[in-house]
C-alpha cells in the first residue's frame, strides 16, 4: 500500500516537473525572438513598460495560464465522465459541452454581435445548461450509463444542426464562430481566467471529496446500489461537476477537442484507476497537453499561429490510436 | 410499310429544322469573349435579359451600359438594382436558386469564379444552353479587363472611357506622387465582432493589400511563410507597423466596437501606430466591396492616409 502511494506520488511529481519545464519553455520561446538577456530583462519588467515585458506578461503568461486552466478543466471533466458512464470513450462532448457552447456562441454572435464581451458567458451557460438538460431528460428515462450517452448524442446532434442552420442563414457569423470552434488561446486575458480558474479549482476539490462515491459508482450500477449508493443522484452530481469544469474551459478557450478524451487514458498509464488519484492526474495531463499544443502552435508556423485545438487534433488523434492499438490500450478500451 | 414511311417522314421533319437552327446559330455571332475560367462564350445578339449573381458585377454591368434583370439581394441593398428586381438569392449570392434562374431564361448570366455556388450554377446553365460567364476582379487591371468585355457586350465605348480610362488616369496620377524611400510598415486586418484571431491579410489574398503594396509599403504579414489568418500578437509588437488598416466584416458597428476594445489593451497601446492614432477603419464600399469606378478614389484615400501629412 505504502509502495503504491509512493509510486503515485512519484508519478504526479514527475508530471509536475514535466509541466513546469513546459511552462518555462512556453514563457521563454514564442513568435518573437528574445535573446536570453532580453528575456530576463523582460521578466523583471513587471510593470510592462517595455515591448519585452508586454510580450512576456500580457501575451505569453496569459496564454500559459489559460492553457493550464483549460487543460486541467477538460482533463478532469473527461476523467469524471469516463468514471460515471463506465465508458472510456466518454468526453465532455458527450454531455453536450461542445455543442451547447458552440450553439450559444453562434446564436450570440448572430443576434447580439455587439455583446462580444459576453461571449464567454454565453459559452459557459450554453454548455452547462445543455448538460443540465441532458441530465433532466435522463432522470425521466432512468439515469443509466447508456441512457446518458444516447440522450447526450441526440441533444448534441440537434444543437449541431442548429449551428449549421444559423451559419447558412448568415454566413458572416462564420468568421467569428470559426475562431471559437477551432479552439485557441490567442487573445485570452487574465480577467477572463479568474472565474474559470476558481470553478476548475472548486471542481477538483469536490471531486476529491466525492472520489470514494465515484469509485463505488465505477463498480457498476447494481453493485453501487447494493453498497448503499444513490446511483442517479451521484451520477447527476458528477455530470454537473464535469460540465462545470469543461464549460469553464470552453468559455475562453473555445472547443478544444481531445483533451478531455485523451487525458484520462494517458493518466491511467501512470496512476491506478482510483478517482482520488486519477482525476488530479488527468487534470495534470490535460494541462500538459494543452500547454504543449499551444506552445508548438506558436513556434511551428511563426509568425503565424496554429490554434491549439487544431494541433491537438492533429497530434492527439494518432497518439490516441496508438494507445488504443497498443497492449495497454486494448485493456483500456 | 406505310406507317414506317410516315414515321420516317416525321423524323426527317424533326431533324432538318434543328440543323437549320444550328447553322443559323453558327453564322449569327454578335459578340464572342472568354471568361475567367477560360471558357469561350458566343452571344448571338445583344443580351436583353441579364442575370448578375454578384453585387459588384451588377454595378459593373450598369457602368458598361447594361441592365440587370435578375440578381441577388445584396445588389438591391447596394442600390445596383431596383426593389422589384427578380432575385435568385436573398443574400450575397452564396446560395443560388438554380431552378428559378433557369426558368427566367436569361440571355446572359454573370457570376464570380471565386464563389463555389456560381461555378456549379454555370455548369447547369451551360447544359441548359444559357450563356454563363464567370469573372474574377481582384485588382484594377482585372476590373479594366472585365469592363472591356462588358462594354463590348453592351456596346458602350463611352462607358469604358468614363468608367475605366478616366479612373486609370486618376490612379496613375496618385501613384506617380508616391514618395520613394524607405517603405512604410503597415498591417491590414480584417476584423469581425468577437473574432479572436487577428486576421491579417497579404497582397495574395486582399486587393487592398495589393494596392498598398503599389504605394511603397511593406506589409508585416508578408513575413509569415504560411499565413494562417491568425498573425501572432508578438510579431505585431516586434514589427511595430507605422500604420494599421482595418476592414470590417459582418455587423460593421459591432466589429468596430470590438476592434476598439482590443486597441485599448496594453499590448496594442504599445504600438506606435496606435499611440499616434495612425490607424483607420476603411470604408466598406471601397475596401470590402470592389471600388469599381471609384478605384482612383480608393487609391487616393490610401495615399492620403499614408503620406498626406508629409
Amino acid at each position: 500500500m505504502a509502495k503504491n502511494r509512493t509510486k503515485n506520488i512519484i508519478s504526479l511529481l514527475s508530471g509536475g516537473i514535466v509541466l513546469f519545464v513546459l511552462c518555462l519553455l512556453s514563457l521563454r520561446f514564442g513568435s518573437a525572438h528574445l535573446s536570453t538577456r532580453e528575456f530576463f530583462f523582460a521578466l523583471t519588467d513587471v510593470k510592462r513598460e517595455t515591448v519585452g515585458g508586454v510580450i512576456i506578461y500580457n501575451v505569453r503568461l496569459a496564454r500559459l495560464l489559460s492553457a493550464l486552466v483549460a487543460g486541467a478543466g477538460l482533463g478532469m471533466s473527461g476523467a469524471i465522465l469516463q468514471i460515471v458512464t463506465g465508458n472510456r470513450m466518454a468526453s465532455p462532448n458527450l454531455v453536450g459541452v461542445n455543442s451547447g457552447a458552440g450553439f450559444a456562441v453562434i446564436l450570440a454572435i448572430w443576434l447580439f454581435p455587439s455583446l462580444f464581451a459576453f461571449v464567454p458567458l454565453f459559452a459557459f451557460c450554453g454548455a452547462f445548461l445543455t448538460t443540465a438538460f441532458i441530465t433532466a431528460l435522463s432522470r425521466k428515462v432512468g439515469v443509466s450509463k447508456s441512457n446518458v450517452i444516447l440522450i447526450g448524442l441526440a441533444v448534441s446532434a440537434i444543437l449541431s444542426a442548429g449551428i449549421s442552420l444559423i451559419s447558412l442563414i448568415d454566413t458572416d457569423v462564420l468568421v467569428s464562430y470559426n475562431a471559437f470552434s477551432v479552439g485557441s488561446l490567442s487573445g485570452v486575458k487574465f480577467e477572463q481566467l479568474m472565474i474559470p480558474a476558481i470553478t476548475v479549482g472548486f471542481v477538483l476539490v469536490l471531486s476529491c471529496v466525492f472520489s470514494q462515491r465515484l469509485d463505488i459508482l465505477s463498480l457498476g450500477d447494481n453493485t453501487a446500489h447494493s453498497l448503499g449508493l444513490c446511483v442517479p443522484r451521484v451520477r447527476i452530481f458528477a455530470m454537473l461537476l464535469a460540465s462545470a469544469s469543461a464549460s469553464s474551459a470552453v468559455s475562453f478557450a473555445g472547443l478544444l477537442g481531445f483533451a478531455g478524451l485523451m487525458s484520462p487514458h494517458i493518466a491511467r498509464r501512470f496512476v491506478p484507476e482510483n478517482a482520488k488519484i486519477l482525476i488530479p492526474a488527468s487534470a495534470l495531463i490535460g494541462s500538459i497537453l494543452v500547454v504543449l499544443s499551444d506552445f508548438l502552435g506558436r513556434i511551428m508556423a511563426a509568425p503565424s499561429e496554429i490554434p491549439a485545438g487544431i494541433l491537438m487534433a492533429l497530434s492527439g488523434s494518432p497518439f490516441f490510436l496508438f494507445l488504443l492499438l497498443s497492449k495497454g490500450g486494448r485493456k483500456d478500451a | 410499310m406505310k406507317r414506317i414511311f410516315l414515321l420516317f417522314l416525321v423524323l426527317l421533319c424533326l431533324i432538318f429544322p434543328s440543323c437549320a437552327k444550328k447553322q443559323e446559330a453558327v453564322n449569327d455571332t454578335y459578340f464572342t469573349f472568354t471568361d475567367d475560367t477560360g471558357k469561350e462564350i458566343t452571344l448571338s445578339e445583344k443580351p436583353k435579359k441579364v442575370a448578375v449573381l454578384f453585387s459588384s458585377y451588377a454595378q459593373m454591368v450598369l457602368l458598361a451600359g447594361g441592365s440587370v434583370s435578375v440578381t441577388v439581394g445584396e445588389s438591391i441593398e447596394r442600390g445596383f438594382a431596383d426593389e422589384g428586381t427578380f432575385l435568385v438569392d436573398e443574400g450575397a449570392g452564396k446560395k443560388i436558386n438554380t431552378e428559378l434562374l433557369i426558368a427566367e431564361q436569361c440571355d446572359l448570366v454573370i457570376g464570380s469564379v471565386d464563389i463555389a455556388e456560381h461555378n456549379k450554377t454555370a455548369g447547369f446553365l451551360s447544359e441548359a444552353g444559357i450563356p454563363a460567364a464567370l469573372f474574377r476582379v481582384e485588382s484594377f487591371e482585372d476590373y479594366e479587363r472585365v469592363m472591356r468585355e462588358l462594354c463590348g457586350i453592351f456596346s458602350d465605348e463611352e462607358g469604358y472611357r468614363q468608367n475605366v480610362v478616366r479612373v486609370k488616369n486618376g490612379i496613375e496620377k496618385v501613384l506617380s506622387q508616391i514618395p520613394e524611400g524607405e517603405p512604410k510598415k503597415i498591417l491590414f486586418v480584417r476584423c469581425a465582432s468577437g473574432a479572436k484571431a487577428t486576421k491579417a491579410k497579404t497582397k495574395d489574398n486582399s486587393f487592398v493589400c495589393r494596392m498598398l503594396y503599389e504605394m511603397n509599403t511593406y506589409n508585416i504579414a508578408e513575413n509569415a511563410p504560411l499565413l494562417l489568418d491568425g498573425l501572432s500578437t508578438e510579431e505585431i509588437l516586434i514589427e511595430n507597423p507605422d500604420y494599421i488598416f482595418f476592414s470590417t466584416m459582418g455587423d460593421e458597428d459591432a466589429a468596430k466596437k470590438y476592434m476598439m476594445s482590443l486597441l485599448e489593451q496594453d499590448e496594442w497601446q504599445m504600438l506606435s501606430a496606435v499611440k499616434n492614432e495612425n490607424y483607420t477603419f476603411l470604408d466598406k464600399n471601397l475596401f470590402q466591396y470592389k471600388p469599381n469606378d471609384r478605384w482612383d478614389e480608393a487609391y487616393k484615400i490610401l495615399a492620403e492616409l499614408l503620406y498626406g501629412k508629409e
